[in-house]
Order: structure tokens, then sequence, then C-alpha cells
């Protein structure tokens, strides 16, 4: 569903992805782990066709990110790392302007609330302005946005930064949930261990390269933090 | 793949219209413009009312001196009325002269008031007598027309100057606020292409702004100018809205190609402000100058130099008829209308020769003289292909007719009158013929006589014509320049 294919991205002299293959496939939940700078969020930005590759190409469901990228963004939802939203407006109205972007039509003030609810909002802070809002707030307006969209494939790039330990273990579920319905997921993250409690695949990524790929349910959680601190080293 | 209902544009539009007012940015920009628009067309009213005024005292004027003429004629006839060679209305030379109270004037074209432009400069009318055209007619000065500060703060100018600063403020962060704000990427993670996004801005961002600066002066003019409401006038106004609105959308379209550029904001501001004083200031000042260079002038010190050479010879040629003696003095008698035959007193006749003849010698220098001016005035009709704001300037004013174009046409039509003038009265001067009552009332008549509408119109067009594209050229490529952008 989410394929890499000897990606290359080049930023001047820096090779930020250096022949970077990867393929995700349908039910998948793919942690991507890496030190900071080692290019997980290049890749992720590469998916959706905000930077171009320099050599190598993109697919989303068999779609070339590059040369169809409306076309892949209707099988795409995303959250970034810091979900801004617009600050004048309420998270309900966020979320109702960038679901009616997303699926092309007004969903009922019901099914905005309830998208709120399953993102963990409170109820009573849906109509407060957004620009009031907590980090991890805004976080699950973002959450609530990916959800209206339905999406066949989820783009996650530290996607709890922000959010309190509970809330990060709903939306862990939420992601569980999501990808037992068939809904690819590639996510970022530094957390090993939601890694491995989520993950089904695990691919550690060093200065540009994926140095490693392995099966959650091959590993036991010690083995990989020392798999991953001696990649670090090496 | 289902069919989308809602198309993205429309979403766009009205995301954004509800951003803007939840601002205030939009209101507050609005507010200004309503207030500049407003005073700007005050101000045009104002002139162009002024100038009505003017024409309507000329011809109370010329319609009270004809009456008093008629009066005094027949009571001259009837020998009523001791007689003064100057002001007596049956001598031929005199009625050429001031005592006919004529005037040549034209009247603001209907839509006067949307741009001052040269109407302050140039006259609405002359007064007519036999006097050489150098006296009454080269005496005011024609401006460049893209002399833009020329100090009115009238529609025009708000239009030329204000409104690009207006969409500055409105569009310079287009997207780099998105960008910074950080909502871009949550955006482009949707089916919505950067193209669509920006051109949904523009329209917010346009319709505000059109929706003060084209309906207000309008309906205002419909409301108290009835001139206005003519089908030629419709035409003029539907091309003065496209004019104006792709005057804006240049503008627009320059703010979403700085956008594309992707840099910060304020340097966005920076470089849309450079863009302004390049393009409105700079541009046309430079190129007054390089008119100035090319088709220099034609000098006035030399035009008053020659004239005075005229004068002189035209003086000496008649020096005779100018040093015979004032017989009318001694014998008041001579002064008598008999048979249809009036004495001229002959150093009326020598006055009246001696400016025809001033006018005859002084022509082939006057012939090079407007041929300059007309040059001038090509070169820049053709330069103003290369500043958008020289371009609607003289398109705004050859709309409200106001700009030199309309007033050459005056000066020409008023030369002819002036001829006709002379024509009529010389043989009366020179055959000493009396003026009859028959003839006051038959002197020859001043008829304006319009532009016509097609030349008008067609000048216009071919601006706003020129004006779109301009505007649809930046446009295309600022679009297909967003769909190559990076978003960080
Ligand atoms: N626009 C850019 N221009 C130049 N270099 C860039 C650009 N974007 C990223 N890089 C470089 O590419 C490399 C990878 O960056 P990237 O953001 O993908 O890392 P990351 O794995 O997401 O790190 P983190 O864990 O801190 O989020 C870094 O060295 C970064 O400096
Ligand atoms: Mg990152």
């Amino acid at each position: 569903m989410l394929d890499a294919i000897e990606v290359t991205k080049q930023f001047g002299a820096k090779r930020a992805l250096d022949n970077v293959s990867l393929s995700v496939l349908p039910g998948e939940i793919y942690c991507l782990l890496g030190a900071n700078g080692a290019g997980k969020t290049t890749l992720v930005n590469l998916f959706l066709n905000f930077l171009q590759p320099t050599s190598g190409s993109l697919q989303i469901g068999k779609l070339d990110v590059v040369r169809q990228p409306l076309e892949t963004k209707r099988l795409l939802a995303y959250i970034p790392e810091q979900v801004t939203l617009y600050g004048v407006l309420s998270g309900l109205e966020n979320l109702a302007f960038f679901s009616s972007i997303a699926i092309g039509e007004h969903l009922p003030r019901q099914r905005l609330l309830e998208l709120l609810e399953a993102a963990g909002l409170p109820r009573q802070a849906a109509d407060d302005r957004v620009a009031t809002y907590s980090k991890g707030m805004r976080q699950k307006v973002g959450i609530a946005i990916a959800l209206a969209k339905n999406a066949k494939a989820l783009l996650l790039d530290e996607p709890t930064s922000g959010l309190d330990p509970s809330a990060a273990n709903e939306f862990s579920e939420l992601l569980v949930k999501a990808s037992n319905d068939g809904v690819t997921v590639l996510t970022t993250t530094h957390d090993l261990f939601h890694a491995k409690q989520t993950g089904t695949r695990i691919g550690i990524m060093k200065q540009g390269r994926l140095v490693e790929e392995l099966r959650s349910e091959e590993v036991s959680h010690a083995d990989l933090e020392a798999l991953y601190l001696q990649h670090m080293k090496s | 793949m289902q069919p989308r209902p809602l198309p993205t544009l429309s979403l766009i539009v009205l995301h954004e219209a509800r951003i803007l007012v939840r601002d205030r940015t939009l209101l507050l920009v609005c507010c200004v413009l309503a207030l500049m628009v407003g005073y700007g067309l005050f101000v045009g009213l104002a002139q162009a009312t002024l100038r009505d005024r003017m024409v309507a005292q000329v011809l109370k004027h010329e319609q009270e001196t004809q009456t008093a003429n008629s009066g005094m004629l027949q009571s001259v006839l009837a020998g009523q009325t001791a007689l003064i060679p100057f002001s007596n209305p049956a001598n031929p030379a005199a009625m050429a002269g001031t005592l006919s109270g004529r005037y040549a004037t034209m009247l603001n074209a209907p839509l006067a008031a949307l741009a001052i432009g040269q109407s302050d400069m140039m006259p609405n009318y002359y007064r007519i007598t036999y006097l050489s055209k150098v006296q009454f007619m080269y005496d005011t000065e024609i401006e460049n027309p893209w002399n833009l500060l020329s100090g009115h703060f009238d529609l025009a100018f708000v239009i030329v100057f204000v409104l690009p600063l207006l969409v500055t403020t409105l569009g310079y962060n287009l997207l780099s606020a998105e960008r910074e704000h950080g909502t871009l990427r949550l955006l482009c993670s949707q089916p919505l292409s950067i193209a669509t996004l920006m051109t949904g801005k523009v329209v917010v961002r346009m319709l505000a702004l059109l929706a003060i600066v084209i309906p207000v002066p309008l309906v205002v003019l419909l409301l108290i100018r009835p001139e206005a409401r003519g089908a030629e006038q419709l035409v003029l106004m539907l091309l003065w809205s496209a004019l104006v609105a792709a005057y804006t959308l240049f503008w627009f379209a320059v703010a979403a190609l700085v956008n594309t550029v992707g840099l910060s904001s304020s340097t966005n501001a920076l470089i849309m402000v450079a863009l302004w004083t390049i393009l409105v200031l700079i541009l046309p000042v430079t190129m007054n100058l390089a008119v100035g260079l090319v088709s220099p002038a034609p000098s006035r010190t030399e035009l008053a130099n020659r004239t005075r050479v005229a004068t002189a010879e035209s003086l000496r040629e008649y020096e005779d008829l100018y040093s015979a003696d004032y017989r009318y003095a001694s014998d008041p008698e001579a002064l008598l209308v008999k048979n249809e035959r009036i004495e001229v007193p002959s150093r009326m006749r020598a006055f009246f020769l001696a400016k025809q003849k001033v006018d005859e010698r002084i022509e082939p220098l006057l012939k090079r003289f407007d041929q300059q001016l007309l040059q001038q005035q090509k070169l820049v009709d053709r330069l103003s292909l290369l500043s958008p704001a020289i371009l609607i300037n003289e398109a705004l004013t050859s709309i409200a007719g106001t700009d030199s174009h309309r007033f050459l046409a005056f000066k020409d039509q008023t030369e002819a009158f002036h001829q006709e003038w002379r024509q009529y009265f010389s043989p009366r001067i020179l055959e000493s013929r009396a003026m009859t009552i028959r003839d006051l009332s038959s002197l020859p008549r001043w008829h304006w006589i319009e532009m016509p509408a097609s030349e008008i119109s067609w000048s216009i067009w071919w601006r706003v014509i020129l004006m779109l594209a301009l505007a649809s050229v930046l446009g295309s490529l600022a679009l297909a320049r967003s769909s190559r952008l990076s978003i960080e």
C-alpha cells in the first residue's frame, strides 16, 4: 500500500535519504525508529509530495505520489508532529473545514462531535477557539481530522508527541483498531516501547539509510532496545 | 473513486472569508478603501461641478453679451447712442474682437468625476476673438499624461496608487502565513492543490475589494449625474469595471507569484513594496525622462520669441494704417452707419490684419509645435505598455474624458472655429460693411464635436485586454510554480 522504491533525497550536499526501499502492506503498522536527523520526517514528507525525491519513486496504492498528488492524498491521512490549526476557529470548526476538504462534503455537527470524542477531546472544549488549546488538545483535533477522512493509509510523524500517557495509549488502541480494519499505518516514533507494543513491523533508520527491518513479534522489548542502541553506536 | 460533490475551491473561498472576517484584517482594509474611494469620488465630483459651473458662467456671459449687443445695435442704428468705435456693435472690427463675447466651450464628459486627469491643467473654454491664437491657446502647458503624482486625491489616484497597496496588505502573506503558522502542512496533506488554495484566497480578497471600489462610484454617479445614464456610458462603466478588476487581479497575481518563491512573509512584504515603488513610482518618472530625451518638449521660449518677431514684422507691414489719424475724434459723423456701411477705423483694421498675419507667419512653427506634442503623445501611448500604472491611468482618464487626447481635440476644434471666425469678419472689415441685426444672430456658432465613441472605447478596450493578459500571464506563472513548491 505504501511503497518507497530506491528513494534518495539530497538537500544540497546533504543526503537525507540514501536509496531507501520500504513497503507497508494493508493492515500493517510500520514503526520507523531512528536518531534525530536520521531521515524519518523526510521520508514521510516524500510520501506526502511535500518534497520530491532526487531519485527513486514513491507509491500509495500503486499510484505515483509525484505524478498523481491529489489522488494519492485522497487515500491518505496525515498527523504531523505538531498539529497546527486555525487559532481563530474552534476545534469543531477546524475539524469541519479540514474534513470537508478531505472528503468533499460537510459532516453533520453530531458526527464531528463523535469524531472529536473518539480522538479524546473533552466535549466542552469542542467550541472553544483553538488558540486556547494545549498542544495535546490540538493533536487530538489532528487525530479527529485523520479519522474523519476514513483513509486507507495513515502517515504519522511522531503523532503522540505532546499527548499525556493515557491519551497516547488510547491513540495506540485507535491505531490497532484501524489496522484491524485493514488500514495501512506508517508512523515514526522515538518510543521503542510503543513501537514494540503497537507496531507489527519496525524499521530502524540511520543517516538516511534503512539499516534494520524486523517483525515486532520476533523480538522482545529488551532485544529491540539492544539492537537499536547497537545500530546507533556503530 | 466517488465524485466530489463540493468543489474544493468553494470550500476554500468560504473558509478564507470566515478567517478574514474573524481576524478583522479584511474589515479594516475594506474600511480604509471605502473611505478613500468616497473621498476620491468627492474630489472628482467637486472638480466636475466646478468646471460645469465655469462653462455655464461663460455661456451665460455669452448670452448676456449677445442680448446687450443687439440692444445696443438697435439703438445705434436708430441714432440714439453716442458712438465709441471700440464698443460699437455695428463695427465689424469691434465685433470680431472682445465685444462679441464668443466662447469655445467643452462640456465635461459624463463620467468626468471618475478621474481628474488633465482637467485642472487644460482649459475647458477659450474666448474667441480675432487675436492671434498664440495669445489665447498656447499659454497652457500640456502635462505629460503620466505625471501621475499631480497631487490630486481623486478616484483614479486611489485606484492606481492605493489599491495595489491594499492588495499588498491582503496578499503579501497569501501562502507564507499558512507556511509560517504551520497550517500549510495539514492543508497540503488533503487532496487540495496549492493552485486551488491560492486561487480561493485571491478570489475572496479580490471580491471584497472590488465590491467596494467598483459599485460605490458607479452607483453614486448614476444617482447624482443624470448624464451618466446613457447606453454609451453604461458600456464605458463596464469597461471601467473590467479595467479596475484587471488591475486588481494583476497585483494579486504579483502577490501570488512572490509567494511561490517560498520566502518569509516579511520578505514578501518588502518585495511587494519594492515592486510597487518601481512599477508605480520609478518607472513612470524614468519613462517621463526618457520621453523628454527621445522627443523633447517643444520650446515655449522659442515660440514666444518667434511670436514677438512675427508681431513686430506684421505691425511694420501695416505701419501706414496705424499712423492714420483719429478722424472720428473730430468728426463723429464718420462713425455712423450709412447704407449699411461703416467706416472701420484704420487702426482697428490694421490690428485685425496684423493679428491675422502673425498667425500666418507663426503657423509653420505651431505646426511643428503640435507635431512634437503629438509625437510625444504617441510615444507615451506606446510606452504605456511598459507600466501597468500608466496603462491604467491612461485608460481611466480616457473613460472620464479628462485625458490629453480629448483636450487636444478641443484645441484643434477651437483653432478651426477661430479660423472660421476671422473668415467671417475679414470681408466685412475690409469692405467696411456694418453689422446688421440679422448678422448678430448669424455669427459663427461654436459646436463641440465629441470624439467618436468607437475610437475612445477601442483605446480603452485594448488596454483592458492588455491588463487582463498581463494579469493572467503572471497568475498562470504563479499557479504553475505553486505545483513545484516544496512544503517544509
Ligand atoms: N529542507 C531541508 N534542507 C536541508 N536539509 C534538510 C532539510 N530537511 C531535512 N534536512 C536534513 O535531512 C536530515 C533528515 O532530517 P529529518 O527531519 O528527516 O530527520 P528525522 O529523522 O525526522 O529527525 P527527528 O527525529 O529529529 O525528527 C537531517 O540531517 C536534516 O538536517
Ligand atoms: Mg522528524
